[in-house]
Protein backbone atom coordinates (compact mmCIF):
# COMPACT_ATOMS: atom_id res chain seq x y z
CA UNK A 1 0.00 0.00 0.00
CA UNK A 2 1.55 3.32 -0.67
CA UNK A 3 2.48 5.49 1.87
CA UNK A 4 0.13 8.80 2.67
CA UNK A 5 2.17 12.05 1.57
CA UNK A 6 1.75 13.78 5.20
CA UNK A 7 0.86 18.08 5.03
CA UNK A 8 1.29 19.75 7.99
CA UNK A 9 -1.74 21.68 9.06
CA UNK A 10 -3.83 19.03 6.96
CA UNK A 11 -6.22 16.63 8.20
CA UNK A 12 -4.63 13.23 7.48
CA UNK A 13 -5.74 9.54 9.00
CA UNK A 14 -4.96 8.67 12.41
CA UNK A 15 -1.40 9.27 13.03
CA UNK A 16 0.61 7.48 15.68
CA UNK A 17 2.47 9.86 18.07
CA UNK A 18 6.06 10.04 19.33
CA UNK A 19 6.21 13.05 22.32
CA UNK A 20 8.15 13.94 25.57
CA UNK A 21 8.67 16.53 27.85
CA UNK A 22 11.72 18.04 29.81
CA UNK A 23 13.89 20.19 30.08
CA UNK A 24 16.89 19.66 27.29
CA UNK A 25 16.22 18.70 23.69
CA UNK A 26 18.78 20.97 22.39
CA UNK A 27 21.13 18.12 20.54
CA UNK A 28 17.30 16.59 18.74
CA UNK A 29 15.94 20.21 18.19
CA UNK A 30 20.17 21.45 16.20
CA UNK A 31 18.92 18.06 14.51
CA UNK A 32 15.38 18.06 13.39
CA UNK A 33 16.53 21.74 12.15
CA UNK A 34 18.97 20.42 10.16
CA UNK A 35 17.25 17.46 8.42
CA UNK A 36 14.14 18.93 8.08
CA UNK A 37 12.57 20.04 4.07
CA UNK A 38 11.45 23.53 4.36
CA UNK A 39 7.78 23.51 5.44
CA UNK A 40 4.76 25.86 5.03
CA UNK A 41 5.26 29.30 6.90
CA UNK A 42 2.03 29.19 8.27
CA UNK A 43 3.39 26.20 10.62
CA UNK A 44 7.13 27.87 11.21
CA UNK A 45 6.03 29.43 14.61
CA UNK A 46 2.39 29.08 16.47
CA UNK A 47 1.41 30.11 19.52
CA UNK A 48 -1.73 29.21 21.11
CA UNK A 49 -3.53 29.29 24.60
CA UNK A 50 -5.40 26.10 26.09
CA UNK A 51 -7.24 24.59 29.36
CA UNK A 52 -6.55 21.01 29.58
CA UNK A 53 -8.99 19.10 32.13
CA UNK A 54 -7.59 16.41 33.31
CA UNK A 55 -9.42 13.94 35.35
CA UNK A 56 -8.01 11.29 38.06
CA UNK A 57 -9.73 8.76 37.06
CA UNK A 58 -9.27 8.51 33.58
CA UNK A 59 -5.98 8.76 31.12
CA UNK A 60 -7.38 7.21 27.95
CA UNK A 61 -9.37 10.59 26.81
CA UNK A 62 -7.47 13.71 26.63
CA UNK A 63 -9.80 16.75 26.87
CA UNK A 64 -8.74 20.94 26.09
CA UNK A 65 -10.39 23.85 25.33
CA UNK A 66 -8.71 26.20 22.44
CA UNK A 67 -10.46 29.44 21.27
CA UNK A 68 -13.73 28.56 23.00
CA UNK A 69 -14.05 25.25 21.50
CA UNK A 70 -13.99 21.81 23.18
CA UNK A 71 -12.19 19.04 21.55
CA UNK A 72 -11.57 15.38 23.05
CA UNK A 73 -9.03 13.15 22.05
CA UNK A 74 -9.34 8.99 22.75
CA UNK A 75 -6.13 6.79 23.08
CA UNK A 76 -6.79 3.99 20.24
CA UNK A 77 -3.67 1.91 20.60
CA UNK A 78 0.01 1.83 20.90
CA UNK A 79 2.65 0.46 18.70
CA UNK A 80 5.99 0.09 19.36
CA UNK A 81 5.31 2.66 22.00
CA UNK A 82 4.08 4.95 19.34
CA UNK A 83 0.25 6.27 20.48
CA UNK A 84 -2.56 7.05 17.91
CA UNK A 85 -5.37 9.43 19.12
CA UNK A 86 -8.55 9.88 17.62
CA UNK A 87 -11.20 12.64 17.83
CA UNK A 88 -13.45 11.84 20.31
CA UNK A 89 -15.58 14.87 20.04
CA UNK A 90 -15.40 18.16 19.30
CA UNK A 91 -17.91 21.12 20.71
CA UNK A 92 -18.23 24.68 21.07
CA UNK A 93 -19.58 27.08 23.92
CA UNK A 94 -22.18 27.29 24.68
CA UNK A 95 -22.42 23.52 25.12
CA UNK A 96 -25.75 21.78 25.98
CA UNK A 97 -26.37 19.85 28.81
CA UNK A 98 -27.23 16.58 26.60
CA UNK A 99 -23.55 16.54 24.86
CA UNK A 100 -21.99 17.43 28.15
CA UNK A 101 -24.04 14.54 30.20
CA UNK A 102 -23.51 12.09 27.49
CA UNK A 103 -20.03 12.82 26.00
CA UNK A 104 -18.25 14.87 28.27
CA UNK A 105 -18.54 13.81 31.26
CA UNK A 106 -18.20 10.20 30.74
CA UNK A 107 -14.87 11.20 29.05
CA UNK A 108 -13.91 12.37 32.39
CA UNK A 109 -14.99 8.54 34.14
CA UNK A 110 -16.18 10.89 36.99
CA UNK A 111 -20.01 10.66 38.18
CA UNK A 112 -22.00 13.15 36.06
CA UNK A 113 -23.34 15.90 37.89
CA UNK A 114 -26.93 17.33 37.82
CA UNK A 115 -27.88 19.58 35.02
CA UNK A 116 -30.33 22.83 35.34
CA UNK A 117 -29.80 24.28 31.98
CA UNK A 118 -30.37 23.72 28.69
CA UNK A 119 -26.66 24.85 27.27
CA UNK A 120 -23.59 25.73 29.13
CA UNK A 121 -21.31 28.85 28.82
CA UNK A 122 -17.54 28.08 29.11
CA UNK A 123 -17.64 29.77 32.45
CA UNK A 124 -20.25 27.54 34.01
CA UNK A 125 -18.67 24.92 32.60
CA UNK A 126 -15.52 25.56 34.33
CA UNK A 127 -17.50 26.32 37.31
CA UNK A 128 -18.78 22.72 37.27
CA UNK A 129 -14.91 21.79 36.49
CA UNK A 130 -13.74 23.13 40.09
CA UNK A 131 -16.75 22.13 41.92
CA UNK A 132 -15.52 18.51 41.38
CA UNK A 133 -12.49 17.06 43.27
CA UNK A 134 -11.55 14.62 40.55
CA UNK A 135 -11.42 17.41 38.06
CA UNK A 136 -8.69 20.17 37.38
CA UNK A 137 -8.64 22.46 35.04
CA UNK A 138 -4.82 23.63 33.43
CA UNK A 139 -3.43 26.09 31.84
CA UNK A 140 -1.13 25.58 29.06
CA UNK A 141 0.59 28.19 26.72
CA UNK A 142 2.33 26.82 23.79
CA UNK A 143 4.93 28.44 21.45
CA UNK A 144 5.12 25.61 18.63
CA UNK A 145 7.88 25.80 16.20
CA UNK A 146 7.08 23.11 13.00
CA UNK A 147 9.19 21.19 11.53
CA UNK A 148 9.44 18.12 8.90
CA UNK A 149 11.83 14.93 9.04
CA UNK A 150 11.39 11.80 7.32
CA UNK A 151 7.97 12.94 5.95
CA UNK A 152 7.03 12.86 9.50
CA UNK A 153 5.36 16.02 11.54
CA UNK A 154 7.74 17.20 14.02
CA UNK A 155 7.80 20.31 16.45
CA UNK A 156 9.64 21.69 19.31
CA UNK A 157 7.62 23.47 21.61
CA UNK A 158 8.51 26.02 24.67
CA UNK A 159 5.26 24.94 26.86
CA UNK A 160 4.28 26.78 30.28
CA UNK A 161 2.15 24.33 32.40
CA UNK A 162 0.64 26.24 34.77
CA UNK A 163 2.81 28.92 34.55
CA UNK A 164 5.93 26.87 34.64
CA UNK A 165 8.48 26.18 31.67
CA UNK A 166 9.04 22.97 30.20
CA UNK A 167 10.60 21.59 26.28
CA UNK A 168 8.32 19.52 24.15
CA UNK A 169 9.40 17.71 21.02
CA UNK A 170 7.49 15.12 19.24
CA UNK A 171 7.13 13.34 15.50
CA UNK A 172 3.81 12.17 13.91
CA UNK A 173 2.47 10.27 11.34
CA UNK A 174 0.42 7.93 9.84
CA UNK A 175 3.78 5.21 9.47
CA UNK A 176 4.86 4.29 12.36
CA UNK A 177 8.30 3.44 10.57
CA UNK A 178 8.84 6.87 9.82
CA UNK A 179 8.47 7.76 13.33
CA UNK A 180 11.25 5.32 14.24
CA UNK A 181 13.35 6.11 11.37
CA UNK A 182 12.86 9.77 12.94
CA UNK A 183 13.69 8.56 16.42
CA UNK A 184 16.86 7.51 15.40
CA UNK A 185 17.99 10.27 13.45
CA UNK A 186 17.16 13.17 16.35
CA UNK A 187 18.93 10.54 18.84
CA UNK A 188 15.16 9.77 20.77
CA UNK A 189 15.59 6.39 20.58
CA UNK A 190 16.14 6.15 24.59
CA UNK A 191 13.59 8.90 25.54
CA UNK A 192 10.48 7.92 26.82
CA UNK A 193 7.17 9.13 25.33
CA UNK A 194 4.99 11.08 26.98
CA UNK A 195 1.64 12.46 25.94
CA UNK A 196 0.46 15.86 27.29
CA UNK A 197 -2.10 13.81 29.35
CA UNK A 198 0.66 12.67 31.06
CA UNK A 199 3.24 15.48 30.89
CA UNK A 200 0.64 17.47 32.83
CA UNK A 201 -0.50 14.84 35.49
CA UNK A 202 3.42 14.37 36.28
CA UNK A 203 3.65 18.43 37.19
CA UNK A 204 0.66 19.08 38.64
CA UNK A 205 1.84 15.81 40.90
CA UNK A 206 -0.69 13.15 40.05
CA UNK A 207 1.60 11.00 38.78
CA UNK A 208 5.12 9.72 40.53
CA UNK A 209 6.73 10.11 37.59
CA UNK A 210 9.46 12.28 36.43
CA UNK A 211 10.11 14.15 33.15
CA UNK A 212 12.38 12.52 30.17
CA UNK A 213 15.15 15.09 31.31
CA UNK B 1 16.45 22.32 69.63
CA UNK B 2 18.27 25.16 67.29
CA UNK B 3 17.01 28.83 67.91
CA UNK B 4 16.28 30.55 64.78
CA UNK B 5 15.36 34.55 64.35
CA UNK B 6 12.40 34.69 62.06
CA UNK B 7 13.57 37.03 59.17
CA UNK B 8 11.44 39.06 56.77
CA UNK B 9 11.43 37.96 53.27
CA UNK B 10 10.57 39.25 49.41
CA UNK B 11 10.42 36.88 46.85
CA UNK B 12 9.05 36.22 43.84
CA UNK B 13 8.64 33.79 41.33
CA UNK B 14 8.31 33.66 37.27
CA UNK B 15 10.03 33.41 34.30
CA UNK B 16 11.13 36.98 31.72
CA UNK B 17 9.18 38.93 33.78
CA UNK B 18 11.57 38.69 36.52
CA UNK B 19 15.01 39.05 34.76
CA UNK B 20 15.13 42.19 35.02
CA UNK B 21 15.47 41.86 38.62
CA UNK B 22 17.81 39.40 38.91
CA UNK B 23 20.00 41.08 36.55
CA UNK B 24 19.91 44.07 38.59
CA UNK B 25 21.48 41.81 41.98
CA UNK B 26 23.70 40.09 39.72
CA UNK B 27 24.69 43.70 38.81
CA UNK B 28 24.76 45.40 42.05
CA UNK B 29 24.80 42.53 44.37
CA UNK B 30 27.77 40.85 46.10
CA UNK B 31 28.23 36.83 44.78
CA UNK B 32 28.53 34.38 47.41
CA UNK B 33 27.99 30.68 46.85
CA UNK B 34 26.20 28.47 44.25
CA UNK B 35 24.03 25.53 45.43
CA UNK B 36 22.16 22.60 44.10
CA UNK B 37 19.44 21.24 46.64
CA UNK B 38 17.24 18.97 45.83
CA UNK B 39 13.93 18.98 48.08
CA UNK B 40 10.60 17.49 48.42
CA UNK B 41 7.63 19.70 49.47
CA UNK B 42 4.57 18.49 50.73
CA UNK B 43 1.60 20.51 49.57
CA UNK B 44 -2.23 20.50 50.88
CA UNK B 45 -4.93 22.79 48.80
CA UNK B 46 -6.31 24.04 52.82
CA UNK B 47 -2.75 24.93 54.30
CA UNK B 48 -1.74 28.34 53.43
CA UNK B 49 0.92 29.16 56.65
CA UNK B 50 3.31 26.22 56.79
CA UNK B 51 6.11 25.88 54.17
CA UNK B 52 6.96 22.26 54.77
CA UNK B 53 9.88 20.54 53.14
CA UNK B 54 12.45 17.59 53.87
CA UNK B 55 15.98 17.90 52.24
CA UNK B 56 18.58 15.16 53.30
CA UNK B 57 16.13 13.17 55.24
CA UNK B 58 15.74 16.25 57.26
CA UNK B 59 12.35 17.80 57.53
CA UNK B 60 11.26 21.52 58.41
CA UNK B 61 8.37 23.24 58.75
CA UNK B 62 8.36 27.18 58.28
CA UNK B 63 5.42 29.18 59.63
CA UNK B 64 4.06 32.22 58.39
CA UNK B 65 4.26 34.97 61.35
CA UNK B 66 2.91 37.85 60.20
CA UNK B 67 2.51 40.06 56.93
CA UNK B 68 2.38 43.07 55.83
CA UNK B 69 1.17 44.66 52.12
CA UNK B 70 5.51 44.42 51.53
CA UNK B 71 7.09 41.35 53.38
CA UNK B 72 6.15 38.18 54.91
CA UNK B 73 7.83 37.19 58.21
CA UNK B 74 9.02 33.00 58.11
CA UNK B 75 9.59 30.92 61.06
CA UNK B 76 11.72 28.24 60.48
CA UNK B 77 11.75 25.40 63.14
CA UNK B 78 13.51 21.53 62.13
CA UNK B 79 11.15 18.64 62.87
CA UNK B 80 13.69 16.55 62.66
CA UNK B 81 15.89 13.86 60.79
CA UNK B 82 14.30 10.67 59.43
CA UNK B 83 13.26 8.48 61.10
CA UNK B 84 11.03 10.23 63.20
CA UNK B 85 8.68 8.94 66.07
CA UNK B 86 5.06 8.47 65.57
CA UNK B 87 4.05 11.33 68.08
CA UNK B 88 6.12 13.90 66.29
CA UNK B 89 4.53 12.80 63.15
CA UNK B 90 1.29 13.20 64.81
CA UNK B 91 1.72 16.16 67.04
CA UNK B 92 3.71 18.31 64.48
CA UNK B 93 3.47 17.32 60.76
CA UNK B 94 -0.35 16.30 60.20
CA UNK B 95 -1.33 19.56 62.10
CA UNK B 96 0.73 21.51 59.92
CA UNK B 97 -0.45 19.89 56.66
CA UNK B 98 -3.84 20.63 58.02
CA UNK B 99 -5.41 17.21 57.08
CA UNK B 100 -6.11 14.14 58.81
CA UNK B 101 -3.68 11.93 60.16
CA UNK B 102 -4.32 8.24 59.32
CA UNK B 103 -3.93 5.30 61.90
CA UNK B 104 0.05 4.84 62.46
CA UNK B 105 1.16 1.53 63.30
CA UNK B 106 4.70 2.01 63.46
CA UNK B 107 6.83 3.52 66.26
CA UNK B 108 9.37 5.14 64.16
CA UNK B 109 9.00 6.17 60.24
CA UNK B 110 12.30 6.37 57.93
CA UNK B 111 11.71 8.44 55.12
CA UNK B 112 11.04 6.33 52.12
CA UNK B 113 8.05 4.23 54.72
CA UNK B 114 6.75 7.62 55.50
CA UNK B 115 6.19 9.31 52.03
CA UNK B 116 5.42 5.46 50.64
CA UNK B 117 2.91 4.68 53.69
CA UNK B 118 1.68 8.27 54.78
CA UNK B 119 2.13 10.89 52.28
CA UNK B 120 1.61 8.93 48.70
CA UNK B 121 -1.58 6.86 49.75
CA UNK B 122 -3.37 10.82 51.13
CA UNK B 123 -5.29 11.91 48.46
CA UNK B 124 -5.06 15.43 50.16
CA UNK B 125 -1.13 15.29 50.19
CA UNK B 126 0.60 16.34 46.92
CA UNK B 127 4.00 15.98 46.20
CA UNK B 128 6.68 18.61 44.53
CA UNK B 129 9.69 17.62 44.10
CA UNK B 130 11.93 20.36 43.51
CA UNK B 131 15.47 20.58 42.06
CA UNK B 132 17.08 24.22 42.99
CA UNK B 133 20.10 25.59 41.70
CA UNK B 134 20.37 28.56 44.30
CA UNK B 135 22.68 31.64 43.68
CA UNK B 136 23.58 33.52 46.74
CA UNK B 137 24.07 36.94 46.91
CA UNK B 138 24.38 39.63 49.45
CA UNK B 139 22.71 43.72 49.14
CA UNK B 140 21.70 46.11 51.13
CA UNK B 141 23.09 44.09 54.08
CA UNK B 142 20.43 41.58 53.23
CA UNK B 143 20.75 37.95 52.65
CA UNK B 144 19.38 37.15 48.43
CA UNK B 145 19.57 34.96 46.02
CA UNK B 146 18.27 33.94 42.78
CA UNK B 147 17.07 30.31 41.70
CA UNK B 148 16.02 28.00 38.54
CA UNK B 149 13.80 25.86 40.59
CA UNK B 150 12.38 22.79 38.90
CA UNK B 151 8.98 21.62 40.32
CA UNK B 152 7.98 18.25 39.46
CA UNK B 153 10.54 19.20 36.39
CA UNK B 154 8.78 22.39 35.43
CA UNK B 155 10.90 25.26 35.53
CA UNK B 156 10.26 28.84 37.15
CA UNK B 157 12.88 31.47 38.63
CA UNK B 158 12.82 32.73 41.64
CA UNK B 159 14.40 35.51 43.21
CA UNK B 160 14.51 37.23 46.89
CA UNK B 161 15.37 39.37 49.54
CA UNK B 162 15.63 38.48 53.09
CA UNK B 163 16.87 40.13 56.67
CA UNK B 164 15.74 40.22 60.16
CA UNK B 165 15.39 43.70 59.95
CA UNK B 166 12.39 44.41 57.12
CA UNK B 167 13.25 48.07 56.91
CA UNK B 168 16.60 46.45 55.08
CA UNK B 169 14.23 44.13 53.12
CA UNK B 170 12.28 47.22 51.60
CA UNK B 171 15.08 49.56 51.25
CA UNK B 172 16.51 46.92 48.78
CA UNK B 173 13.59 46.12 46.91
CA UNK B 174 13.44 49.91 46.31
CA UNK B 175 16.92 49.90 44.96
CA UNK B 176 16.31 46.76 42.91
CA UNK B 177 13.31 47.91 39.88
CA UNK B 178 10.78 45.86 41.53
CA UNK B 179 7.78 47.00 39.29
CA UNK B 180 3.87 46.96 40.75
CA UNK B 181 3.33 43.77 39.27
CA UNK B 182 5.77 42.19 41.08
CA UNK B 183 3.78 40.26 43.91
CA UNK B 184 5.59 39.09 47.00
CA UNK B 185 5.40 35.12 46.08
CA UNK B 186 6.70 32.51 48.98
CA UNK B 187 7.13 29.62 47.90
CA UNK B 188 4.39 27.22 48.76
CA UNK B 189 2.34 29.56 47.17
CA UNK B 190 4.61 29.31 43.38
CA UNK B 191 4.35 25.42 44.02
CA UNK B 192 0.41 25.78 44.71
CA UNK B 193 -0.17 27.27 41.38
CA UNK B 194 2.20 25.24 39.20
CA UNK B 195 -0.08 22.11 40.74
CA UNK B 196 -3.07 23.94 40.59
CA UNK B 197 -3.86 23.45 43.82
CA UNK B 198 -5.53 26.78 44.15
CA UNK B 199 -8.59 27.02 42.50
CA UNK B 200 -7.50 29.39 39.43
CA UNK B 201 -10.78 32.05 38.99
CA UNK B 202 -8.85 33.81 36.69
CA UNK B 203 -8.85 30.71 33.73
CA UNK B 204 -11.68 31.86 32.92
CA UNK B 205 -10.28 34.94 31.25
CA UNK B 206 -6.86 32.80 30.23
CA UNK B 207 -8.13 33.59 26.31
Amino acid sequence: MAKEELKIGEISKPRFEFRSFGQDFEEAAYLMGRLSVPVPRKVWERESDEIYIVSKTNDINNTKIRDGKMDIKTFVTSVDGLEQWNPLMKGEFPISAKVLKEEVFPAFMVSTPDFEKENYSLDEFMEMVNQNQELQAVRVHKERYGYMVNNTICELADVLINGAHVVSINSESTETEDIKATLRDLELEDIENINYLQAIKRIIGWSDKTLAN
Amino acid sequence: MTHFIPRYEFRLFGLEEIDSVIATLRAKGIAGKERHISEIYLMTAGNTINNIKIRNKLLDIKTLVKHDDTLEQWNPQEVGQFPLSKEKILSEIFPALGVEAPLLDKDVYTLKEFMQELILVDPDIIVALTEKERYAYSFNDCICEYANVRINGALLRTVAFESENPDLVKAAIRAIDIKDYHKNTNYPKAIKRVLGLEIDYDINNFF
